[in-house]
């Protein structure tokens, strides 16, 4: 009885332990929605996500609805920034490490033509020979994504 | 004419295309082909008897329109298969003018009818059903990008991500379409000006239309039904300018309309029946004017988070008014406050929503009512309608 406790015991601790843990989850597609444009999340390829250093956690339909939004409150505020793999629909990266395309064949949710890729060379072998530009994910926050008005 | 069918002398399409002059019509009578990747490029017309069926051989793209002036008229296309790296499609037109693609029938596809920088033509009475899940990926029925000029018309559309989705869309009518199951918008529209859609249904989508970052866009009579769930919502307006919404029915939305940063934008003679929340205004929405809309048994009738500025609100029915007319004029002689203070407290903290309809609500609603602290006070209508409007798409249903 007394090792039941005992079990008892460790599993709430790791319950309790595993609440405080900030941490990306995946995005519920057509499900969710963007924290920035309101829209449901739905294509699979362009999902991104922040959680901040508090734990809370702002989902995003397009890499394009993220940045505004991250350069206006300031990147310390946040412990993960995600964007979706390219080439593995659902699949979160880590923005910061990521490549990024602006190309006018693949149209992203927003109008920003933009995807990302978890390297350069994934990156260049999806540009191959069409029009468009590989960017950092440092060139990408100084880029001009949103210009409607 | 030329005739292709499975004991005609032509017995494929592709020596069927080949074949006839341009401006020519190609019937193909009845049988289905395994195709792919099929390119009309010149001026015909594509006629199907006895319900030919084109099915796709890999699951690539079927048919793409090269040349003005083509007509595709009662085929079935079936089973173009989800890619990520393409957006396939049914039927294409790319780059072409005038075209015709009416009565087909399209099953089980990726993208429906994708018109690509197309100008001045119709989409007219098709079929097009999807197999869209919150699981699988799916693309839209009718796709639109930077078109011009296009009508869709009498199109019934199941299934999809988007039942119609405009992207860059200019000057185009939707009319009479019926618009259902579909997992993102029975119909959507993203930097598009100057658009008309009248007398559509849109029912149980994920969200019935959305109308984002667009100007002078003009609803009519439409019907928004059953758009349920977590973040549904029958109507969403976001950054749009100069709008007129006119004669809607909003019937059993969670959210009847939901509203961020649009300006100039009329609301009038719409009906709004047993919403969640009928309008929801968040912030920036400036010049508006809401009138002659009737509001019937919605659980909150008006949700505003900042102030409205120089919004007017007036001669509304308000199912929920509990004013009187002494002088026979059918308007209200006191003012009708629709924002109540649990529509504020849910706004700021959404748990609360398990104390609805609770004695506690009652009296926190009414002693507000009696003397307003927290709502806004130039949030009324001064002259509530005491009669309710008659709206055409009140029938619709």
């Amino acid at each position: 009885m007394k090792q039941l406790n005992n079990y008892f015991l460790l599993f709430t601790v790791i319950v309790l332990y595993s609440a405080c843990t900030t941490s990306p989850i995946d995005i519920d597609y057509n499900e969710d929605q963007c924290h920035a444009c309101k829209m449901i999340i739905s294509d699979s390829r362009f999902g991104a996500e922040l959680v901040t250093t508090k734990g809370k956690i702002y989902k995003f339909d397009a890499i394009e609805c993220l940045v505004p939004e991250l350069n206006k409150n300031g990147a310390d505020n946040y412990k993960y920034i995600m964007v979706t793999d390219f080439e593995n629909p659902k699949t979160l990266i880590d923005a910061t490490k990521s490549t990024f395309m602006i190309s006018e064949s693949v149209p992203s949710p927003m109008g920003a033509y933009l995807s990302a890729f978890q390297s350069i060379e994934s990156g260049k072998k999806a540009l191959g020979s069409k029009k468009g530009n590989l960017l950092t994910w440092n060139d990408l926050c100084l880029h001009e994504l949103f210009d409607f008005e | 004419m030329v005739e292709v069918c499975a004991s005609c002398e032509i017995n494929n399409i592709e020596t069927g295309l080949d074949t006839i002059d341009a401006c020519d019509t190609l019937l193909i009578n009845g049988g289905q082909y395994q195709v792919e990747n099929i390119v009309i490029k010149k001026s015909m017309t594509l006629i199907g008897k006895n319900n030919p069926t084109l099915v796709s051989k890999s699951g690539d793209e079927i048919l793409t329109l090269l040349a003005d002036h083509i007509t595709i008229k009662g085929i079935t296309f079936k089973d173009v298969t989800t890619s990520y790296i393409n957006e396939r499609s049914a039927i294409r037109v790319k780059r072409k003018k005038h075209f015709l693609i009416e009565d087909n029938t399209i099953i089980n596809c990726f993208f429906g009818i994708y018109l690509e920088h197309a100008k001045k033509g119709f989409v007219n009475g098709n079929t097009i059903l999807g197999n869209a899940t919150s699981e699988a990926e799916s693309g839209n029925a009718i796709h639109a990008w930077y078109c011009e000029k296009i009508e869709i018309n009498n199109n019934e559309i199941k299934g999809h991500r988007d039942g119609i989705y405009f992207e860059f869309v200019n000057e185009s009518i939707v009319q009479n379409n019926h618009s259902e199951l579909n997992t993102r918008y029975g119909l959507h529209f993203m930097f598009s000006n100057d658009d008309v859609y009248l007398d559509n249904k849109f029912i149980n989508n994920g969200v019935g239309v959305a109308v984002m970052f667009s100007r002078r866009i003009q609803m009519f009579r439409n019907l928004f039904h059953h758009n349920w769930g977590r973040s549904s919502y029958g109507l969403l307006l976001k950054e749009i300018y100069d709008a007129e919404l006119v004669n809607n029915h909003f019937e059993e939305n969670t959210i009847g309309i939901f509203v961020e940063g649009s300006n100039r934008v009329n609301y009038k003679r719409n009906t709004f029946k047993k919403n969640g929340w009928a309008i929801k205004f968040s912030g920036g929405c400036e010049t508006n004017e809401i009138t002659e809309n009737n509001f019937l048994y919605n659980t909150m009738d008006l949700v505003v988070s900042t102030q409205l500025n120089d919004n007017r609100i007036y001669h509304n029915y308000w199912s929920e008014y509990t004013g009187y007319d002494l002088d026979y004029d059918d308007l209200g002689d006191i003012p009708h406050f629709p924002v109540k203070l649990f529509s504020y407290i849910v706004n700021d903290v959404p748990e609360s929503i398990v104390l609805m309809r609770s004695l506690f609500v009652d009296i926190i609603n009414f002693s507000e009512k009696v003397s307003p602290v927290f709502t806004p006070k130039d949030v009324a209508d001064n002259t509530p309608s005491m009669v309710i409007f008659e709206n055409k798409a009140d029938d619709y249903k």
